[in-house]
């Protein structure tokens, strides 16, 4: 009687009938989205016997892919949240910090950001840069008064050596200050 | 196969973050099982009884996140 018993369908993708290169890239298609059908077809261009089992390319996704994919998904979820953490925004309050953490995970992960959550995270996002862009446009204002302040005494000291001399060691100990 | 704890697993890989729904689904069916949504949604009901998840209903989507005491219940 012969006792041999046939391999299973799935020990095929993990044997020799595909190099370690060919199974990373089947790991990759799957991991992209690729269909199982699309997969099959693919495996039949390198030559790989007919897959027949229903369950094949679910167990190789299993021994393969899933441990990727959770690898990545825990990063994208440590990511997201030292990304928010390292923004140190204080005028943010929980729920705020909470939506940007949650958007951010969700994004990082590949995921689709259901409409409103969406909506909510461009608002923090627009609004936090439009803040960043008052204050650089507060200190703009606060330097061309400064410079508008030094033309008109400059204008006042021209043709007095000593208000010059007075007014240029000024200038240089403020420059000296600010750097 | 035991769905409640598969839950928590999945949760507790992205843990204080939250999995949408679909999210979940799509991760336990991958992993072979054979569950619908009212299935998951009455497994998350139940965890949540427990005190293990927390489940937030947004306009867009529902939301699930594992609590101390799931973590607790995996580490056991």
């Amino acid at each position: 009687m012969n006792n041999e018993r046939k391999p299973r369908a799935d020990s095929i993708l993990d044997g020799d009938a595909l190099s370690d290169a060919q199974r990373d890239e089947l790991r990759d298609k799957l991991l992209a989205g690729a269909s199982h059908s699309d997969c099959k077809e693919w495996l039949r261009t390198l030559g790989v016997p007919e897959i027949k089992g229903k369950d094949t390319l679910t167990r190789f996704w299993r021994r393969h892919c899933l441990p990727v994919r959770e690898s990545n998904r825990r990063f994208s979820a440590a990511k997201a949240e030292a990304l928010i953490d390292e923004a140190g925004r204080t005028d943010w309050n929980t729920a705020t910090m909470e939506l940007a953490k949650q958007a951010s995970f969700e994004i990082l992960d590949g995921q689709q950001l259901d409409p409103k959550m969406a909506l909510s995270f461009l608002k923090i996002v627009l609004k936090a840069d439009a803040q960043e862009t008052d204050k650089t446009k507060v200190k703009a204002l606060a330097k061309d008064k400064a410079a508008a302040g030094i033309d008109a005494l400059a204008e006042e000291a021209k043709g007095n050596y000593e208000a010059e001399a007075a007014l240029a060691a000024y200038v240089k100990a403020i420059r000296k200050k600010k750097s | 196969m035991n769905y409640e704890r598969l839950i928590l697993e999945a949760l507790q890989l992205v843990h204080p973050r939250m999995l949408t729904e679909s999210v979940l689904l799509s991760d336990l069916r991958i992993m072979g099982a054979k569950i619908s949504l009212t299935d998951l949604r009455a497994h998350t009901a139940r965890l949540e009884t427990k005190s293990q998840v927390t489940v937030v209903t947004g306009e867009d989507a529902t939301r699930i996140k594992i609590t101390p005491d799931g973590l607790a219940r995996l580490a056991e």
